[in-house]
């Protein structure tokens, strides 16, 4: 449907970044203040979503060429790997282990499994939202 | 696992080749391979006699399930003995008479071989099992073996029907006798036969006994074609003629008889047993008698003769048990009940067996079975014609043939009945010679019917299909050897009583004897002008006359009309136990989800009130509640608004709205709460949810239909049912807390053991990261479904 | 090795995500889904073993000990029920490779179909009352998938039945969770089994009994809330209701076991004196249902509700036979249901319909298939010495001796009920003029035929070597009949 969606379009593009930004905020800090795996990916959902309303199906497919099915998978990889990686150590499944060490730019950081973990988290609720919104707005 | 195992089990064994010898030698018969077995098992029987004859009883065991106290345990005593012999005699002579009377072209003689060997192996485990729950393994093997054999020639419909008429009554007395082994082991606490018998003493006044009886009595009268449970033997005649001759006449359906004669030393203590027995065997005697007259197929008539000879062994049984109550050795006047008992069931399967062969030989030669149709064989047929002569007239009681013998001791059995004063009889005992005379006269009449209407009169070539000659001599071996038996054992019954019957008489009368002692059974002819010769006499006579005024009395039958038939009964009950069960689940399986949740929330909320008022469970303890604030009671406010207007909403579009400010207030609670992190979710999922609302109703149809009131009252009733319920329960769960909580645990360690300050966090991805990780999986498989279900449509193809 | 008791779920877990990259390749997702499944197989073997050597096996997943993270626990009767349900799944899948066709090959049948078997194996194995719900939603939303895949008319309109009423008791499940876990405190359940030991289960306790019994009595399909199950089973193709009918109500049934044994066995006289009724009229009903039709998938599918309530009505009884007889009875129908789902699944193909009025003669050119059925019926209506023989005769004697005379009676004689609808199969489908079925020479028989033989087979070693398989099953009751064994096994830890 060609509606003049000029306004929405050029306050998407420069909308998005921020949100995508800060869902990724929102991502890192979880583990301190609120936030975490879902809130973060439902954040870049959200963004992606607007893409979606302001734009169409076609032009984000190619901004965004995944298969959102592929990235759930990724996802629940990432999550299933972060707690297989505990059986190389022969401890209990999905034990996480953290520590404080000392990177390059970011100086003295702590380290936490649940990092890994949550970026499944993360791509897996990106990738079924997506997954959702285009197989429904594709049937149309 | 001994030779006697190997013995029960080797025609089974023998099936499993008899494909073989199906493919490979297709030239030859395949019952000439089957022969050799049933010989020579007949021939291992045979050396058991001289142990038996001495009241010597072999076991052996092998296990099974020794946990429960199931083990094949067999045991040869004079009873069992007398049954394998029967059973590996009779069947020897079945399958030689079988290789003359099945086609080899036109007969898939793999299957028929193949069931009838597992018929003789289930039957041989039958009689030989000492374990009860062994026994009923074979028992309901010897059901379905005898259920395949009837629905042999699968493509007509009467042969399916007999099957399952025979599987569905059988089967029926096979789990009541289940039922009453189950009892017995409760009581006695094992399934040994041997050792149950010893505690029979005991048991008597327990509260199950009685009830143990009446599910072995079940067993035992439906399998053996007791009234009213016969219906399904006239019907099993759709078998081929081998089959009707070995099972249902000299084996299968005398499983009920021996059942009855293994458990009497159980349950004969109690007199009820005795009228039981006796009395559905009388019934029965007469009842078969009366039916067989009126028939018209030759095995119509053989096969109500069969279910009449049954009730008389039967009563015979039941009076003889009443020599149990009386310990005196005055015990030989119930005996001669127990001794004719056993000799007619040797009897009763030879000259059955041959008249059932004469049949077959009958219907092969001139193509029907029908009297009305047949007439005047005797000159094509002699040979054939002397062995139904000899056949029928043992069968009516007719001196010298053995039936002469064992009828005449009948009668003495019945007459003594009148000497019983055991419960009743004194009284009503009189009936039972007086329906045992009545009942003979008619078996005598049907035997004349069967034999004069056959191969004397008029011949009518015209209704026979085929012409009719004499039948070829490997047709005839069998029933000329089983008529010679019965002229053998006419003769001669001395033969039996020592090796047979008396050893066989110890086993159901145990007890009566001291050590070394055996029962005295000598038969013979003449008694000297007694009351039973009398009756016999007058059998002839009065059986005589009926037969030739039969065309004016045979209106009787007319009065049990089809209508109130046994048969129209079983009819009915399966017709209408389907189309019945139909309609009545069609009336709550309707389809309609709605209508399902009406049931499943009545009964919530029935099962829990009942429950809340039954246990005394609400409870309301306000002591720790915290202070509620004016902005909570808002918020409440405006969900409850939201909530109630939704029903009243017009457009969809403001139904999803209203949802959404239901889900955005839920939000602000979390906020109010201090739960930021849920907070924030419920934001997000609440609105992308109102989006995926909104773009899923765009398609559905505009209106939605308006419901009657009495409808939605019932929704609105159920609806506050559900919630009351609901906050009940909430407010006593809440009100009942008895211990601290886990979640301190989580409050004191999550820095410290975990790494994090937010502890939600921690216990999505650490604590309790096990559910996140599977609860994202849920979300993937929805992914996937939603994907497939709008892209995969099939249309109305092949589904498998 | 630690992980050990979980394998049986990171197996078919890890296969069911790494097939979702390969939907364009058949081949390849059936070799691996089949490599899967064989080896969850051999896994949950060894699980067995070595429940059966060592006692209860634990795990304290994210190393939290319990009762503070979520811990599986793996005691004989979960052993044995995963193990079964990994035979089941595999022999089902074997028979989807030729029949399921490749249209829902395409779309994530082969993953869906592995994560199905991961929530069945989870809720077996978990000892969390929450994780219980997580694995039921993994279990239940599979299942949704599975119910749906293909999209026809009949499918599309049993799923929204059937996801309603399963939506429906998830929310009270999470809510019964919540008030639990109010009065208690815990969700571990060994830790729920003492703490309410501790209080005597006062009356809410025994009010929110009721309340599992009925969210664990809508999935296990127990009378009055089985309604939704005849109409959503008859609609999936065959593999699909073979897995359905063999495992989905069973974990229902299982759940109920687990929570009237170990949670709220203390007011038997009160809450198993209702699931006592309700499984007698479970019995009845379902009885009624499965001589009442001429489809042959109804007949089936009514047996399941048959089945379900000699099992309840085992459990009902309370006592250490009872339920040993309910473990033996169990197992033997997961087993004996897929089979005869799969079967009368072939009969459809064939035949090209599932109305035993136009089906007749079958015998005459599928021998096998008719063999394999005839078995199949006799060991589902209990005829000795097939497999459900000696489980039945445990539960009725059982339940003759604790005094429920009338029960064991119907559940003794329910079996000649079971046993004329499968034979009406038989003598109708089988038996019979035969008919020609040109659509049937099309189909791969033989290769079908392979997984149900094999159940069957099963059947048959099951109950000829009964006294082989006792030692498990005695362990099994034993666990249930004192829990004990099982909070110590858990909290000591």
């Amino acid at each position: 449907m060609k509606i003049n969606d000029v306004i929405l379009q050029t306050a998407t593009k420069l909308v998005l970044f921020v949100i995508i930004l800060f869902s990724i905020h929102l991502f890192f800090a979880g583990h301190y203040y609120p936030g975490g795996g879902f809130i973060g990916g439902l954040m870049t959902a959200a963004a992606i979503v607007l893409l979606l309303l302001a734009f169409d199906l076609k032009t984000v497919a190619k901004i965004l060429p995944f298969d959102f099915k592929k990235v759930t998978a990724i996802g629940l990889l990432f999550a299933v790997g972060t707690g297989a990686g505990a059986l190389l150590f022969d401890a209990p499944f999905l034990t996480h282990a953290f520590t404080d060490a000392y990177l390059p730019l970011l100086g003295k950081t702590s380290l936490h499994t649940a990092v890994l973990f949550d970026i499944g988290v993360y791509l897996v609720v990106i990738g079924v939202t997506l997954t959702i919104i285009q197989t429904i707005g594709e049937s149309e | 696992m001994s030779l006697l195992h190997l013995a029960i089990i080797s025609p089974l064994l023998l099936a499993l080749l008899v494909p073989i010898f199906y493919r490979y030698f297709r030239q030859i018969h395949t019952g000439w391979f089957l022969l050799p077995l049933p010989i020579l098992l007949f021939i291992y029987f045979l050396q058991f006699i001289s142990h038996t004859k001495n009241g010597e009883v072999i076991t052996e065991t092998a296990p099974w399930i020794p946990s429960f106290g199931v083990d094949f345990a067999v045991r040869i005593d004079g009873l069992g003995l007398l049954f394998a012999l029967l059973i590996t005699g009779i069947g020897s002579l079945v399958v030689l008479y079988s290789v003359y009377y099945l086609s080899k072209e036109h007969e898939k003689l793999n299957t028929f071989y193949i069931y009838l060997l597992l018929f003789m192996t289930a039957m041989l485990g039958v009689v030989l099992s000492d374990n009860l729950i062994v026994l009923y393994a074979f028992w309901e093997l010897t059901s379905f073996s005898s259920f395949l054999l009837i629905g042999y020639w699968y493509h007509r419909e009467r042969s399916r029907y007999g099957a399952q008429k025979s599987m569905i009554i059988t089967v029926l007395g096979g789990l009541s006798m289940l039922g009453g082994i189950l009892l017995l082991h409760i009581m006695t606490g094992t399934f040994n036969i041997s050792e149950i018998i010893l505690q029979s003493g005991d048991i008597v006044n327990h509260v199950l006994f009685i009830p143990a009886m009446l599910c072995f009595l079940l067993g035992a009268f439906t399998k053996s074609a007791q009234f009213p449970f016969h219906i399904w033997l006239p019907d099993a005649m759709e078998a081929p003629t081998p089959v009707s001759a070995y099972l249902h006449s000299a084996t299968m359906v005398k499983a009920g008889i021996y059942l009855v004669a293994r458990m009497t030393p159980v349950f004969a203590h109690d007199g009820i047993w005795i009228w039981l027995v006796a009395g559905f065997g009388i019934v029965t005697l007469f009842w078969g008698s009366f039916s067989a007259v009126k028939q018209t197929d030759l095995k119509g008539i053989l096969a109500f003769s069969t279910v009449s000879q049954l009730g008389m062994i039967m009563s015979l049984l039941g009076i003889g048990a009443a020599a149990l109550h009386y310990p005196q050795l005055d015990d030989s006047f119930y005996t001669v009940a127990t001794t004719a008992a056993v000799f007619h069931l040797v009897n009763h399967a030879t000259f059955k067996g041959s008249l059932f062969m004469v049949a077959g030989i009958i219907d092969h030669e001139t193509g029907t079975r029908d009297i009305r149709r047949l007439g005047g064989l005797m000159n094509f047929m002699p040979i054939t014609f002397t062995l139904a002569i000899i056949g029928t007239f043992s069968m009516a009681g007719i001196p010298p043939f053995n039936g002469f013998l064992s009828k005449e001791m009948f009668f003495t059995g019945m007459v003594r009945v009148l000497e019983m004063d055991i419960f009743n009889l004194e009284t009503w005992g009189f009936l039972f010679p007086v329906i045992a005379w009545i009942a003979s006269v008619f078996t005598f009449i049907y035997s004349m019917v069967l034999l004069f209407k056959t191969f004397t009169g008029k011949h009518q070539p015209d209704k026979l299909p085929k012409t009719p000659h004499e039948a070829p001599i490997g047709l005839l071996i069998s029933p000329i050897i089983l008529a010679s038996l019965v002229i053998v054992f006419g003769f001669f019954p001395n033969i039996l009583s020592h090796n047979i019957i008396s050893p066989a008489m110890e086993s159901i009368l145990p007890g009566l004897l001291v050590e070394g002692q055996a029962f005295d059974v000598h038969i013979y002819f003449w008694h000297g002008f007694t009351v039973e010769l009398f009756m016999t006499i007058g059998v002839i006579a009065l059986g005589t006359l009926l037969y030739f005024t039969y065309p004016k009395w045979s209106r009787v039958y007319g009065i049990f009309t089809e209508r109130f038939s046994l048969n129209r009964a079983y009819d009915s009950l399966i017709e209408n136990s389907q189309t019945g069960s139909y309609n009545f689940t069609k009336t709550y399986m309707n389809g309609s989800i709605r209508t399902y949740l009406v049931y499943i929330f009545s009964f919530f909320v029935f099962i829990l009130s009942v429950s809340l008022v039954a246990k005394n469970a609400f409870v309301y303890d306000t002591s720790n509640v915290s202070q509620i604030r004016i902005y909570e009671i808002i918020i409440v406010l405006i969900m409850a608004i939201a909530s109630v207007t939704i029903l009243f909403a017009k457009s969809r579009l403001t139904a999803i709205i209203l949802l959404g400010a239901v889900g955005y207030s839920v939000a602000l609670f979390f906020v109010v709460f201090r739960a930021p992190d849920l907070a924030l979710t419920q934001l997000v999922i609440e609105t992308v949810s109102v989006a995926l609302f909104l773009l899923c109703f765009y398609h559905l149809p505009k209106k939605r239909h308006e419901e009657r009131m009495s409808f939605k009252l019932t929704n609105l009733l159920i609806s506050i049912a559900v919630g009351a319920v609901f906050t009940l329960i909430a407010l006593s769960a809440h009100s009942s807390k008895f211990f601290e909580p886990i979640s301190q645990y989580y409050v004191e360690n999550t820095y410290e053991k975990a790494a994090g300050k937010n502890m939600v966090n921690v216990i999505l991805v650490d604590f309790r990261g096990f559910d996140t990780l599977f609860e994202i999986c849920v979300l993937g498989i929805a992914a996937l479904g939603i994907y497939a279900m709008i892209k995969l449509r099939m249309t109305r193809g092949k589904e498998g | 090795m630690t992980n050990l008791i979980l394998l049986p779920i990171l197996v078919p877990l890890l296969a069911g995500i790494i097939l979702i990259f390969f939907t364009k390749n058949i081949h390849l997702q059936r070799w691996l889904s089949g490599i899967s499944s064989l080896a969850t197989v051999v896994v949950s073997a060894f699980v067995l073993l070595k429940v059966r050597q060592d006692g209860i096996q634990t795990l304290a997943l994210s190393s939290w000990e319990a009762p503070f993270g979520i811990t599986l626990v793996s005691d004989m009767l979960s052993a044995l029920l995963v193990f079964m349900a990994s035979i089941i799944s595999f022999a089902c899948l074997i028979y989807s490779f030729r029949s399921i066709g490749e249209q829902r090959e395409r779309f994530y049948y082969y993953s869906i179909f592995q994560f199905l078997l991961v929530g069945v194996n989870g809720a077996f194995t978990t000892g969390d009352i929450f994780n219980l719900f997580v694995f039921f939603e993994v279990m239940l939303m599979s299942s949704y998938v599975l119910l749906v895949l293909g999209g026809t008319k009949i499918q599309l309109r049993e799923s929204i039945k059937y996801i309603l009423v399963n939506i429906i008791s998830s929310a009270l499940f999470v809510v019964a969770v919540g008030y639990l876990y109010s009065i208690v405190g815990t969700l571990n359940m060994a830790h729920i089994s003492q703490r309410v030991s501790e209080i005597n289960q006062p009356g809410i306790i025994t009010v929110i009994a009721v309340l599992f019994l009925i969210v664990f009595g809508l999935k296990g399909a127990i009378f009055p809330l089985f309604f939704w199950l005849p109409g959503s089973y008859n609609a999936p193709p065959a593999p699909v209701m073979a897995i359905f009918g063999a495992l989905l109500t069973k974990v229902g049934i299982y759940s109920i076991m687990r929570t009237f044994t170990l949670l709220f066995p203390h007011d038997t006289g009160y809450t198993h004196q209702i699931l006592s009724v309700m499984a007698i009229l479970t019995i009845i009903t379902g009885a009624i249902g499965a001589i009442a039709y001429w489809d042959i998938k109804k007949i089936i599918i009514y047996n399941i509700i048959v089945a379900v309530g000699v099992i309840a009505f085992g459990i009902s009884v309370m006592s250490y036979d009872s339920l040993a007889g309910s473990v033996f009875y169990l197992i033997h129908d997961m087993n004996i249901k897929a089979a005869l789902f799969l079967l009368v699944g072939i009969m459809i193909k064939i035949t090209g319909t599932s109305n035993l009025r136009k089906i007749s003669g079958l015998i005459a050119h599928y021998p096998g298939l008719g063999w394999t059925y005839f078995l199949a019926a006799l060991t589902v209506a209990g005829i000795p010495p097939l497999s459900g023989f000696i489980g039945k005769v445990i539960l009725v004697r059982s339940g003759f001796e604790e005094g429920h005379y009338w029960g064991a009676a119907i559940v003794l004689m329910s079996s000649l009920l079971v046993l004329f609808s499968v034979m009406k199969i038989f003598i109708n489908g089988f038996w019979g003029e035969p008919k020609d079925y040109p659509e049937g020479k099309k189909v791969p028989v033989n290769q079908l035929m392979i997984a149900p033989v094999l159940l069957v087979i099963f059947a048959i070693f099951y109950g000829l070597g009964i006294e082989a398989v006792q030692p498990y099953i005695s362990q099994a009751a034993e666990t249930l009949s004192n829990p004990d064994i099982y909070i110590n096994a858990v909290l000591k830890e």
